[in-house]
């Protein structure tokens, strides 16, 4: 395999989708003197005429890869350089970055696509087109960069289209409230990533991935686990991961193509993309992975057992989505960043399938989210009702749909990575249990059934129904990418074509065959039936009545384990708290009336020359010069003890 | 070419004076006066800074006329690659202040006077940028109060009494120390050299007495003691923590050109004067003293954050994001490292077109609504989008997201800061967050959701040809100094080095080559 090359392709992927932005955010706009006077099939074909071209280019630089390059580099611009800070924009499409260019171009076409159908009623979809070029660009920069920097740009950037298309219909104080939350639970983890890599900067000079790699070393073992506690938890924050995945169910708030490309199939995953390509960091620090494992274990569960109590169809799928990112928490937590990366992919597929049907239904419904309202669907939506059980046979993973293979790989090394335990085995079969249940309740609670408040639906337009098609394709079939060796032994198949193309730059999980309890196959068969007793258990539990038997259980999961009130108690009280007691106290009585205090203001009153006269301006300046030196004398002390 | 340095300077003074002795009925020519000769001074600036040349390490453009040769002053001007930056800044700045807050000045003699004093504010600005002689430096910095003091006493809102001399008093007693501290670095340079010079190259490298082990007892030595004059007036103008009293409500009850003037142009007096007075003038006490300070000012930042978020007004929450800002520039400078520093210097550009931006629309606002209580707006990105779409603009310049200005000061100031010294650092960065709540907040409460009961009553038109214009000049620079900051940085890099050098223990006093002409 030979070296990386210098190419422009990255740089293509990249501003493509720019293009788009610029011209539905500024040109178009400004070309027909107005917001109001653009038409959203002109906005719909340029931002999916970007999208489409550049995951067309982002095909050539997969077969560019495929065909012996181990990289393609642009150097771009140097951003900064100053004698102790310097950084710069550099692109880099490897073999990893080049699998999630991939989604995000492809599926973000196709979410594009769909995207014209879903708004065509909306009035000035030009700002929606525009917003989602933006993240689209955003977030191939947050994947393409070479270093952590300008992959903090993207984070945060994708962070900022999230805002603003959650917050898309901000006339509802919901949706712009839902916004903030979701801009700021990721602050709070973008804090752990500034200071990750002001550390890494001070320590190494550099926060390029290339001269990370090799220059970090197993010896400063406390320095490391600083820094891979504070990525782990700006992933946190960005994965939506325990105890900050709280923004995720609320950022549902935005049109369902934005959940189903953002908080879905792409943005959610940063997380884990990080983990993937600063693997080399994380392994030197076992005792924070196996606290990414937990928690990966701990939101797999939770989001599954949230799911099960929600009404609102797209909170279901916000909540499954929670919990399928723990899995592939737990997947990076052991080591089996392949399993991540490859549950990442098949997730994207079957997620944004789930999401846009979703939407499908929604918009046939006229905009009725409460799975309660509806029910008997399945007549009125054929396409959506095939695709979307298609989808949720992935997701609960019936064999050879794509979940299927995916999650057998994080559970087989749950239970075979060296890090890995029957514990976690164990939780990571209850999520899979979990899947089964809220899946079939939502099956059944749309689709099947009798239609219960009169909704009857129509079939969505072929535009929107098309992408679904096609994501069903890939929900179906995007499995075979990564066969484990012993089924492709078994079946003639090409065993583990991911994993292979990752090899190069992700480690695969090594396994000692010789001591594992369950062999692949073993462990497949136990999920599956796993997954089938959930469907039957759902199919059974949720016949007639769609809530939980256990009262209390159910009031719990309903309000979300209620980590939202938690939060608001023990932070966003005390902090106004505080904030109002200085308020009130410090600055309003003791600062701002410092004049008044000295004896000066009793007779200000349209008499300021006198007071201002020489004797009271003395003593003044003397009283700050003593204050003065009183906080330097303090802090000196302090520094010096 | 150099004699374009006097002229940006007495340029608008002379404006001021022609603008004050117009008759009664022609008052309405004031305006367009003032941003004609403010444009002038723009167009002056953008002269230098084409032909600034940012290899060259020292002052550019010198002018030195002897003025009081008995004690070493002199009339001495220059750019340098410390004031440049702020130098455009101001010079640019104030002809799209004048467009900007062009429907919010009264009619007849208000405005006469207002757009007079506002260009003797900005002969003050800039002479303070531009003065190479330390006296000189202190004639222009209290030249300045007097149309501020006026400004606000006159103009201001219903408080303005008592702000103006809360204003005057914190502001003059920090003048007066420094005149002192002033005083005494020219008597010493005298003293131990036997020439009087009060060039600010020259008191460089007098070396005054301090003992850095003394910790506390430093403080009385003679370093300590002048250092504290220089610092009272420059802390105050910036301010640091704790001595902002004045500020939340000078910039709540001043009008709004003038708030602007005082948040973007003003405040960058004292944080300039730290960077080219205070630090290279008192290097062992700035050494010593760093540490307490960069700890004063990563509190300052996240109390700032703090009062911002719980204001119920609209005005008063910006000024207290205001100091939160300031008080990274103060970081940066503490670190006193390359980065830290030029990440400051650029900071203050950037805290600069924030702040206006944001007052701008505070003003627009305030005129539209006649309030200022958060309470009152609300939905306006629908009949106001071009409005709303400026503000984001500047509220993500202010929570510093990268791409925009505001990322590139604070994340340089952060990563030279934490090298130096973590604690002070983490805390700062918890300002991240804080930052992001009350801008979001302010952003949420006046732009989306429902419309607010006073907003039915109101009618919003959106943003006429000047305020755009003024806010694609302002958002062309977030995104363009965000993007590529470099060619800024550029500018200063070498004088930030050479003041760095001149700070650290072993650093050798930086010879400076000028090349001096007649005025």
């Amino acid at each position: 395999m030979s070296d990386s090359v210098n190419s422009n392709l990255p740089l293509w992927i990249l501003l493509l989708p720019l293009c788009g932005f610029v011209f539905n955010g500024i040109v178009y706009p400004c070309l027909v003197r107005g917001v109001s006077r653009t038409k959203n099939t002109v906005a719909g074909f340029v931002a999916v005429l970007a999208m489409v071209a550049s995951f067309i280019v982002a095909c050539q630089g997969f077969r560019e890869l495929a065909s012996g390059s181990a990289a393609l580099h642009a150097q771009v611009y140097q951003w900064v350089d100053m004698s102790d800070f310097s950084v710069g924009l550099n692109l880099h499409l490897d073999r990893l970055s080049a699998i999630m260019a991939l989604i995000i171009t492809g599926i973000g076409s196709l979410i594009h696509i769909y995207s014209i159908g879903y708004m065509s009623h909306e009035p000035a979809g030009v700002r929606f087109f525009a917003y989602l070029n933006l993240f689209c660009f955003a977030m191939l920069l947050l994947v393409l960069s070479d270093n952590l920097l300008f992959t903090f740009f993207g984070w945060e950037a994708v962070g900022l289209c999230s805002y603003l298309l959650i917050s898309y219909w901000y006339s509802e104080s919901a949706n712009a409230d839902a916004a903030r939350k979701a801009f700021l639970v990721n602050r709070v983890g973008d804090f752990g990533f500034v200071l990750a890599m002001c550390m890494l900067y001070a320590k190494f000079g550099t926060l390029s991935y290339a001269q990370l790699l090799t220059m970090i070393s197993p010896e400063s073992a406390a320095f490391l686990t600083g820094v891979a506690v504070l990525l782990f938890f700006a992933a946190t924050g960005k994965s939506a991961q325990f105890p900050l995945y709280v923004w995720l169910p609320d950022a549902m708030a935005g049109p369902t193509p934005v959940s189903a490309l953002i908080h879905a199939a792409t943005m959610v995953t940063a997380g884990v993309y990080l983990f993937a390509r600063m693997h080399f960091l994380f392994e030197l620090t076992p005792a924070v992975m196996t606290v990414v494992a937990w928690t990966g274990a701990i939101t797999a569960l939770l989001g599954g057992t949230i799911a099960l109590a929600q009404n609102d169809i797209k909170k279901v799928l916000a909540y499954s989505t929670v919990s399928q990112l723990g899995f592939m928490f737990l997947a990076t937590g052991l080591g089996a960043y392949q399993a991540a990366v490859f549950h990442l992919m098949t997730h994207a597929f079957f997620k944004a399938l789930l999401f846009l049907g979703a939407g499908s239904v929604i918009h046939a419904c006229d905009g009725e989210q409460d799975m309660r309202n509806m029910g008997g669907l399945q007549k009125a939506l054929p396409i959506t009702y095939v695709t979307m059980l298609l989808g949720s046979a992935a997701i609960m993973g019936l064999p050879l749909f794509s979940g299927f293979f995916s999650k057998d790989d994080i559970l087989f090394a749950a239970e075979a990575s060296p890090r890995g335990s029957m514990a976690l085995f164990a939780a990571g079969l209850g999520a899979a249990f979990l899947t089964a249940i809220y899946t079939i309740r939502l099956l059944k609670m749309t689709f099947w059934g009798k239609a219960r408040a009169g909704i009857h639906g129509h079939e969505s337009p072929w535009i929107m129904t098309f992408p679904l098609l096609v994501l069903a394709v890939l929900a179906t079939l995007g499995g075979f990418l990564g066969v484990p060796h012993e089924w492709a032994h078994a079946f003639g198949l090409p065993g583990n074509l991911l994993s292979d193309w990752l090899n190069p730059v992700v480690p695969a999980l090594i396994v000692s065959h010789s001591e594992i309890a369950l062999s692949e196959i073993g462990v497949s068969v136990l999920a599956v039936s796993l997954s089938f007793i959930g469907i039957f258990l759902g199919y059974v539990m949720f016949n007639t009545n769609f809530n939980l038997p256990w009262k209390a259980l159910g009031r719990l999961w309903e309000g979300k384990y209620f980590v939202d009130e938690i939060y608001s108690a023990l932070f966003v009280k005390p902090l106004y708290w505080i904030g109002d007691l200085v308020a009130r106290t410090l600055e309003g009585r003791l600062l701002q009336n410092l004049g008044t205090w000295m004896g000066l203001g009793s007779t200000w009153s349209g008499d300021r020359l006198r007071a201002l006269q020489a004797g009271d301006l003395q003593v003044f300046a003397l009283i700050l010069l003593a204050g003065l030196s009183l906080v330097v004398f303090i802090s000196l002390f302090w520094t010096h003890v | 070419m150099n004699q374009l340095l006097s002229w940006m300077i007495f340029l608008p003074a002379l404006a001021a004076l022609a603008i004050l002795s117009l008759p009664q009925q022609k008052s309405a020519w004031a305006r367009p006066i003032g941003v004609v000769v403010s444009a002038l001074v723009a167009v002056f600036a953008l002269l230098l800074w084409q032909s600034f040349d940012p290899a060259v390490q020292g002052a550019q453009f010198l002018i030195k006329q002897p003025w009081l040769p008995e004690f070493g002053i002199h009339f001495e001007l220059a750019l340098d690659g410390l004031n440049i930056p702020l130098v455009l800044f101001t010079a640019l700045l104030t002809p799209l202040a004048f467009l900007g807050t062009w429907s919010l000045q009264a009619e007849g003699s208000v405005q006469k006077r207002m757009t007079a004093l506002i260009l003797l504010m900005e002969t003050g600005a800039l002479g303070t940028f531009l003065s190479q002689d330390i006296f000189l430096f202190y004639v222009f910095w209290e030249i300045i109060l007097i149309p501020a003091y006026l400004l606000i006493g006159m103009y201001g809102g219903a408080d303005r009494l008592k702000t103006t001399l809360q204003f005057f008093l914190y502001t003059f007693a920090g003048s007066l120390l420094m005149l002192v501290a002033i005083g005494w670095m020219i008597w010493v340079q005298k003293a131990s050299t036997g020439t009087a010079s009060a060039s600010i190259a020259d008191l460089q490298n007098i070396q005054l007495n301090f003992d850095s082990s003394a910790g506390l007892w430093g403080l009385m030595s003679v370093q300590g003691l002048v250092f504290v004059g220089f610092a009272a007036a420059f802390f105050v103008k910036s301010p640091l923590v704790p001595l902002h009293a004045w500020l939340p409500s000078t910039y709540t009850q001043a009008p709004t050109l003038v708030t602007i003037y005082l948040a973007a142009v003003l405040s960058k007096m004292g944080t300039y004067g730290i960077l080219k007075i205070l630090l290279p003038l008192f290097p062992d006490a700035a050494r010593a003293f760093a540490p307490t300070l960069m700890w004063l000012a990563a509190f300052g930042i996240v109390y700032g954050a703090v009062l911002a978020i719980v204001q119920k007004n609209l005005k008063t929450a910006i000024a207290y994001s205001s100091l939160s800002h300031v008080s990274y520039i103060l970081l940066g400078l503490f670190s006193l490292s390359p980065s830290g520093m030029s990440g400051a210097l650029l900071q203050m550009v950037n805290h600069g077109i924030a702040i206006a931006g944001l007052f701008l629309v505070v003003g627009w606002l305030e005129k539209k609504s006649d309030s200022l209580d958060l309470s009152s707006f609300g939905g306006l990105a629908k009949s106001t989008p071009l409005l709303a779409t400026s503000l984001m603009v500047m509220v993500l310049s202010s929570v510093a997201l990268p791409g925009t200005n505001g990322f590139v000061g604070e994340f340089m100031v952060l990563v030279a800061s934490f090298r130096v010294h973590a604690g002070p650092t983490i805390l700062a960065a918890t300002g991240m967050v804080l930052g992001a709540v009350y801008m979001l907040n302010v952003y949420q409460k006046t732009m989306f959701g429902a419309a607010g009961a006073e907003g039915l009553k109101v009618s919003w038109s959106d943003l006429g040809a000047k305020e755009i214009l003024v806010m694609v000049a302002l958002s062309a620079a977030v995104v363009g100094i965000g993007v590529a900051p470099q060619s800024y940085l550029e500018l200063s890099k070498k004088s930030i080095e050479a003041t760095v050098k001149h700070i650290s223990p072993e650093g050798p006093k930086p010879e400076q080559p000028v090349q001096v002409s007649n005025f």
